[in-house]
């Protein structure tokens, strides 16, 4: 299964987390743009190779800026608080400094993405469960 | 346009949307929450993504509120907002084979590597209005659960990438080369259609189709008034990562997962240097909408033949004819005041009759 990215495990999380992980945020970090929600034009390649736009998708991007560094992130859907809490984890990978910020942050982030791992189990377990072997009839 | 502006009426007009409203709302009802349309009603939330051309199941479920369940309306409600944000970027170019598949089949083979995986869904069943009330739902939820996850996990689970079953045709050379566009996909809403099309702008204008449209001119080519009768080589529902890039770094990420629909079909074959191949048609949409995923397929056959002789092989009437938003808002035109219009015609028609009459 796929390693779900900071801005999926970000998205995962439940309320009592984010809200924790806003408050465990620098008081010095900057907002050069606030969190804008805006459309991403999706682009895929179909089976025969060509590729063609699919349409768009609601997301929600943040631009951060703390100690010369940036960050950004952009999550699916319309959700400021969660896109800029992504952006401010990306900042904090970046710049030095940040490490104690995200050590705090981890157990969270960790829970939530264990939570995700989970969902996307189940949907395989459900998948998996209806995998079949059809049988032609004798004859047939 | 052949409507007139009128005035007046604000009043009675701020009455008929409060009296739609309070239908709406229901008499004694407890009014719909939008996680229960998001969830126990996903299969319209995904309609509407795929009709409106934006995946964004949250506004989807507040469009068919508000639209009390018109999936025209919703998908109109939501591409009009769609309209009112701002473009952030482009995605890079994402593959359903990174598919995160929940369903997956294919009526052309019956093993396939993968296996075939039915997914959700009532297909394989006799589909019965089920009358008995539900009386217990979480009881019933977790009866659900403990039949889907409990117990051991099912041997063999499923793999995380499905190989296409056109590439096993494609390996022994038995599926046609299509020539791809190298420049850019052309963007339907930025630049107006020119006809012929190429194909990757046809692909966009279909994937944000209306479901019957596009199954009623395939089901005609299916039917006789054309020659595209298909193999469902596959179907596949799943989620698929969206990737972008950051603008800082140049790395790639993915900021979420997007549901989505895609099928292949396998119809006809030619042989155009003695060297007999199947021809192809690919259809894609946001959510799960298998329909509209095969009619399309359909269509992009249907569009690909070399002389056109029937409606659904016809660019400008299948993409002229096929959204919902454009053909609603036709047809919805006719309610608003065509007076003088019409007092035209009848004074047309009483000097007709004059003439008509002086003349007996």
């Amino acid at each position: 299964m796929r390693e779900p990215s900071l801005c999926e495990i970000v998205a995962a999380c439940d309320e009592p987390s984010l809200t924790r992980l806003l408050e465990l945020l620098p008081d010095d970090i900057e907002l050069p743009r606030a969190p804008r929600d805006g459309v991403v034009l999706m682009t895929c390649r179909e089976g025969l190779g060509e590729t063609f736009h699919l349409g768009e998708v609601m997301v929600t991007e943040s631009l951060v800026r703390w100690r010369d560094a940036d960050g950004y992130a952009v999550v699916v859907g319309d959700d400021a608080r969660r896109s800029l809490v992504a952006a401010a984890i990306d900042v904090l990978r970046a710049a030095d400094g940040g490490q104690a910020i995200l050590a705090d942050m981890e157990p969270l982030l960790s829970r939530s993405r264990e939570a995700l791992l989970s969902r996307r189990g189940e949907d395989a377990r459900a998948a998996a469960s209806t995998k079949v072997e059809f049988d032609l009839l004798p004859g047939a | 346009m052949s409507y007139v502006a009128v005035q007046g009426g604000r009043e009675a007009i701020e009455r008929a949307c409060e009296s739609y409203e309070h239908r709406r709302l229901g008499r004694d009802s407890a009014p719909l929450g939008l996680d229960q349309i998001r969830e126990q009603l996903h299969l319209a939330v995904d309609r509407v993504m795929g009709e409106g051309g934006l995946y964004a199941p949250e506004h989807a479920a507040l469009a068919l509120r508000q639209a009390a369940g018109d999936t025209f309306e919703a998908a109109f409600l939501l591409r009009a907002h769609r309209a009112t944000l701002p473009r952030i970027g482009e995605s890079k170019v994402c593959s359903t084979g990174e598919m995160r598949v929940i369903r997956r089949i294919s009526s052309a083979f019956k093993d396939v590597p993968g296996g075939q995986i039915l997914g959700p869904t009532s297909d394989y069943s006799l589909r019965l209005l089920e009358l008995d009330p539900l009386d217990d739902p979480q009881a019933r939820k977790a009866y659900l659960r403990e039949r889907l996850f409990g117990g051991t996990e099912p041997a063999g689970g499923i793999p995380d990438e499905f190989p296409r079953v056109v590439d096993l045709l494609r390996a022994e050379g038995l599926v046609e080369d299509v020539s791809t566009e190298a420049s850019e996909p052309f963007d339907i809403t930025r630049r107006s259609m020119v006809y012929p099309a190429p194909r990757n702008a046809r692909l966009q204008s279909l994937a944000r189709g209306e479901t019957g449209a596009l199954l009623f001119l395939a089901y005609s080519s299916m039917r006789g008034y054309g020659h595209i009768h298909p193999t469902l080589a596959e179907l596949r529902v799943g989620y698929v990562p969206l990737w972008m890039e950051h603008p800082k770094t140049g790395e790639p990420f993915v900021a979420g997962e997007v549901l989505a629909t895609e099928a292949e079909v396998v119809s006809r074959f030619s042989d155009p240097n003695g060297d007999p191949k199947f021809h192809l048609g690919c259809g894609m949409c946001f959510g799960q909408n298998e329909i509209k995923a095969i009619s399309m397929g359909v269509l992009d056959r249907c569009l690909r033949s070399a002389s056109p002789s029937c409606p659904a092989e016809d660019q400008e009437f299948v993409l002229y004819h096929a959204d919902g938003i454009e053909s609603m808002g036709f047809s919805n035109h006719w309610k608003l005041p065509h007076y003088v219009d019409f007092l035209s015609d009848l004074d047309r028609l009483r000097k007709a009759r004059e003439v008509a009459h002086a003349g007996a």
